[in-house]
């Protein structure tokens, strides 16, 4: 019956709520009032007036109370069983490995131990819904994790907290315990449900080899030593000998053992001589032995940055004249440049003067060392008008084979300056250095040219940088148009393979026919050189302060010449540098691309193509030069290792040059600092909290709260302005009113 | 070197001029030469006693020289054709005009080198006030100082040898020295008075009490071989050298 009038159950413990407003109810009462003072307002005296306003009064109330909006309003409650929270420990230090298998292959069995339904979660340096994770992250905060938990489970009672760990906190919690702090006082929060903590990893001591650090000092000078100092742990291989190897893009370039102390401690040092200027990757590894828990952590790569100190120079003159003077001064004025100068003061034509050594100031001329030992240590060797025949009387093939190899295989410089001594006139038409030549020679006599000549300037050497020496390449042509002719010249074959005549002799040709070069330029293999025929280049200097235009077109030549001779990397077109030589993982690495002409100035809108490539899948990039000629381009570190970035820079479709540089992600991995589960921390953190603690021998059932339980409320709205039985109530009663109201006469 | 053998040399240079190179040599344009700056007055001009050095340069060193001393005024832009040049005087010369003396200054400041020579070889000379005065006109901030006895110009062919000429009477040359260089040299004893012949062959003028004609000449060749390399004999690998022979300390 209920039912039927209200249209639901009603509880008498419910509650009669309004849900219309002040206004519309007060409206509602107003228009009942004005409805029933006309229904009596009709002037009617008969007896059915009564009865119609006893039946319309009833309805007009339930009218308006129907609009003042009546809900019934019952609320009631129940209690669920509680739940259980499981995390589990997503950090890169569940992934060492324990007879082979990775301490994460545990997870599964400590699940299994608990029972019912689990909210589960990983945890790293933050909370994950969701598992059972990837167990990469590199931090492991539990104290943080424990705080998520009970801050997202406020006001509610769990049944327990389950964590799956290996014990390794990195957050605080465990080294606060490992320095002294009681379990009982360390931070942790109020936790909504007993703690039972299911330790994954033996416990037993792991065993282990890392390379833990690498120390550089960041940046090396050319040919200087510098040293690279590993740093080696070995958990569980004290007193091991352990072997340690240094490679260079990946060519072993040494290899060290290091006997390791008893807490299994051992440093390495590698003594590097760089031979070229650049950054330079280097990987420090030791073997993966049997057992080893991280493979991963058994190399680290680091890079180097290589610079000049000072480029070494080597000038040997075979006798002081005006053309050696102004050369050295410049050299020597050049705070870039190391010179080391030999001139032969007094030959053997020079003997019969009279004059004993003892009045001489005269040293031995020390060419076996200088050209065996110690040639190595220059950038480049200038033979200034010298003749090697007086001198490499016993050996001149090797000394000057050394010197073809100092150019061609180990990447230095060369310069030969013309004289009555150089060239053909120094008998080098048969020694090894006409394999580094930019010149042929053995020409047939006159083997010089006595005039004085204007030299002219080739197609190569108007953008070649050796005799770029302004911007503009018609101002350049006119300043080498400008400059003082040259006294004379040595004459040459022509062009070695390879190489590029910069300056011509206008009238002069070659046994082939070809104009006769006066400077020229050669790349072989790793080296380069160049020949300057002639010994007059210091009238560059004396006709032009004659003229008041100072030096400046003497000593840029001879600046774009030291720059290209030793392939100085700020002298290419297309430059690239990472901003650091060594970044961490999840840093940014910023790459500056310089894109250039030949007159080294900056292009804009030049096209930028390259890779990074050293770990997984290449990373190819492009992009533009803005109008300083650079573009900036920056990419998300990969994971551990050495990356070379290849550039390529091109303008309107035509290569301007191409760079490459390395750097290294060498972030050392605190996760794999320490490998051994531990035991006696998660033991005291368990205790501490009355917990539980579980070693993966012995897992069980998680505490759980019985007590616990959540409430759930209940609430049922009834709206009574459209229960059934009291709208049909009042439509019948306004219905009997209506009608007799109609009998009465009335409309 | 006994009297004899000196004797035997100068005779023969007299007679000869220097030796050319061989035929193939790439011309003698840039080979060391001398420029002779003559003023209108107050200097002397002795090219004779400057080929005398040219000669004795080739015939003792490895310096390929030619028998040219090209005389010629301050503002003669040809100077900056003959980057070693020597002023010898006896008397006062009139201060220089700007521009002769902008023009000296800067064959000097771009490698030129000049060596002056007092030809009086007198205690004091009207000369060697105008070379004090020119000097500060040309290097109004570098003092003329005497060059120390470790000066590369002791030791850029011969060792240690006398700073003498005609005279002795002042026993060490002055400079002005521009940074690790030192483009103007002055001596007050006579160097090219030591060195000047006759048409006859003779010298031309005897050597007085404490000049000494063969320090003279040593000390020219030094002059030029140092005109030529500078501070070379200040390289390290040269003064370990001497030091380890027990030459110098």
């Amino acid at each position: 019956m209920m039912t039927l009038i209200f249209g639901a159950r009603l509880s008498p413990e419910g509650e009669l709520i309004w849900t219309s407003s002040e206004l519309a109810i007060q409206l509602a009462i107003v228009a009942g009032v004005v409805a029933v003072a006309v229904a009596a307002w009709s002037g009617r005296r008969s007896g059915t007036r009564w009865i119609e306003l006893v039946l319309l009064l009833p309805a007009v109330a339930l009218v308006v109370a129907a609009a003042a909006g009546p809900v019934w309003v019952e609320e009631s409650g129940h209690t669920e069983a509680p739940r259980t929270v499981v995390l589990i420990d997503d950090s890169r230090s569940m992934g060492i490995l324990e007879g082979g298998e990775p301490r994460h292959s545990q997870v599964a069995a400590a699940l299994n131990a608990i029972p019912g339904e689990v909210d589960v979660y990983t945890f790293g340096r933050e909370l994950t819904p969701g598992g059972p994770g990837t167990f990469e992250q590199g931090a492991t905060d539990l104290a943080g994790a424990l705080r998520a938990v009970s801050d997202r489970y406020v006001g509610e009672q769990l049944a327990g907290v389950s964590v799956i760990t290996d014990g390794l906190d990195r957050g605080g919690l465990r080294a606060s315990w490992l320095e002294g702090t009681p379990a009982s006082e360390l931070p942790l929060p109020e936790l909504p449900g007993p703690l039972t903590l299911y330790q994954v990893g033996s416990g037993e001591a792991a065993r282990d080899v890392a390379i833990t650090a690498l120390e550089t000092g960041g940046f090396a000078f050319l040919r200087q030593p510098f040293t690279i100092t590993a740093q080696v742990s070995g958990q569980g291989f004290a007193g091991f000998e352990v072997p340690v190897t240094l490679t260079r893009d990946g060519k072993v370039i040494g290899a060290q053992s290091v006997t390791l102390d008893d807490e299994g401690l051992g440093e390495v040092w590698f003594q590097i001589k760089p031979d070229r200027v650049g950054r330079f990757s280097f990987e420090v590894s030791a073997p993966v032995w049997e057992g080893d828990a991280v493979p991963a952590n058994n190399n680290m790569h680091v890079a180097v940055r290589v610079v000049r100190d000072r480029m070494r120079i080597l000038q040997v003159c075979g006798a002081p004249s005006f053309d050696q003077k102004f050369l050295r001064l410049f050299l020597k004025q050049d705070p870039s440049v190391d010179l080391v100068s030999f001139f032969i003061l007094r030959t053997n034509d020079d003997m019969n003067s009279g004059y004993g050594n003892d009045e001489l100031s005269l040293i031995p001329f020390p060419y076996e060392r200088l050209f065996d030992e110690q040639l190595w240590t220059f950038d480049v060797v200038i033979f200034q008008n010298f003749d090697y025949g007086p001198f490499f009387q016993r050996n001149s093939d090797v000394l000057l084979g050394n010197l073809a190899q100092f150019v061609r295989d180990e990447g230095h410089a060369f310069v030969m300056m013309g004289g009555d001594r150089s060239y053909d006139l120094g008998d080098y038409g048969v020694s090894p250095l006409t394999e580094i030549l930019p010149i042929t020679l053995n020409v047939p006599e006159p083997k010089v040219s006595e005039f004085s000549f204007q030299p002219v300037l080739t197609d190569a050497g108007r953008v070649h940088p050796v005799t770029r020496l302004l911007g503009d390449p018609v101002e350049n042509r006119a300043l080498w148009e400008r400059l003082s002719p040259l006294d004379g010249l040595n004459l040459s074959g022509g062009l070695a393979p390879g190489s590029a005549s910069l300056l011509n002799h206008p009238t002069e040709l070659t046994g082939a026919g070809a104009p006769m070069p006066a400077l020229a330029v050669r790349e072989v293999g790793l080296g380069r050189t160049m020949a300057i025929m002639g010994d007059s280049s210091w009238r560059w200097v004396m006709a032009e302060a004659a003229s008041g235009h100072g030096n400046q077109a003497y000593l840029r030549f001879w600046k774009n010449a030291l720059r290209w001779l030793i392939q100085d990397p700020e002298s290419q077109p297309v430059q690239v540098e990472a901003t650091r030589e060594n970044y961490r993982v999840g840093d940014t690495v910023r790459l500056v691309v310089q894109v250039r002409d030949v007159g080294f100035e900056p292009q804009e809108g030049a096209a930028v193509t390259g890779t990074v490539s050293g770990g997984g899948e290449p990373i190819t990039f492009e992009a533009t030069t803005d109008a300083f000629g650079e573009a900036i381009i920056e990419l998300p570190t990969g994971e551990r290792g050495s990356y070379r970035v290849r550039v390529q820079g091109s303008m309107s479709g035509f290569q301007v040059g191409s760079a490459d540089t390395v750097f290294a992600v060498t972030e050392r991995d605190p996760e794999l600092d320490e490998v051994s589960a531990d035991t006696r921390f998660l033991a005291a953190l368990a205790a501490a909290v009355e917990g539980a603690h579980y070693t993966p021998d012995s897992y069980e059932r998680p505490l759980s709260d019985d007590a616990a339980g959540r409430k759930v409320l209940d609430r049922v709205e009834t709206p009574l302005w459209r229960a059934p039985g009291l709208l049909a109530l009042a439509g019948l009663l306004l219905g009997l009113s209506w009608i007799l109201r109609r009998r009465s006469g009335y409309r | 070197m006994n009297r004899r053998t000196l004797l035997k040399l100068l005779a023969a240079s007299a007679a000869s001029p220097v030796v050319a190179r061989p035929a193939w040599a790439l011309g003698d344009a840039s080979k060391v030469d001398i420029a002779e700056i003559q003023l209108p007055t107050g200097t002397v001009s002795r090219p004779d006693a400057w080929r005398q050095l040219l000669y004795e340069l080739v015939q003792t060193t490895s310096i390929e020289a030619v028998d040219r001393v090209a005389t010629l005024a301050p503002d003669d832009v040809t100077l900056f054709n003959h980057p070693f040049a020597v002023l010898a005087g006896d008397d006062a010369f009139a201060p220089l005009d700007d521009g002769p003396l902008e023009q000296l200054s800067r064959y000097l400041t771009y490698g030129g080198f000049l060596f002056i020579d007092d030809a009086t070889g007198a205690e004091d000379s009207a000369f060697d006030r105008s070379v004090r005065r020119l000097c500060a006109r040309l290097y109004p901030t570098r003092p003329l100082a005497p060059l120390p006895a470790d000066h590369s110009v002791f030791r850029a062919f011969f060792l240690n040898p006398l700073a003498v000429g005609r005279v002795g009477t002042h026993a060490y040359l002055e400079g002005v020295t521009d940074g690790e260089t030192t483009p103007l040299i002055y001596c007050r004893n006579d160097i090219s008075g030591a060195l000047l012949r006759g048409a006859d062959g003779r010298y031309a003028f005897p050597i007085a009490p404490g000049g000494n004609r063969i320090e003279a000449l040593k000390l020219g060749i030094n002059l030029v071989m140092y005109a030529l390399t500078s501070n070379y004999k200040k390289d390290q690998a040269h003064v370990r050298q001497l030091i380890l022979e027990g030459r110098i300390e």
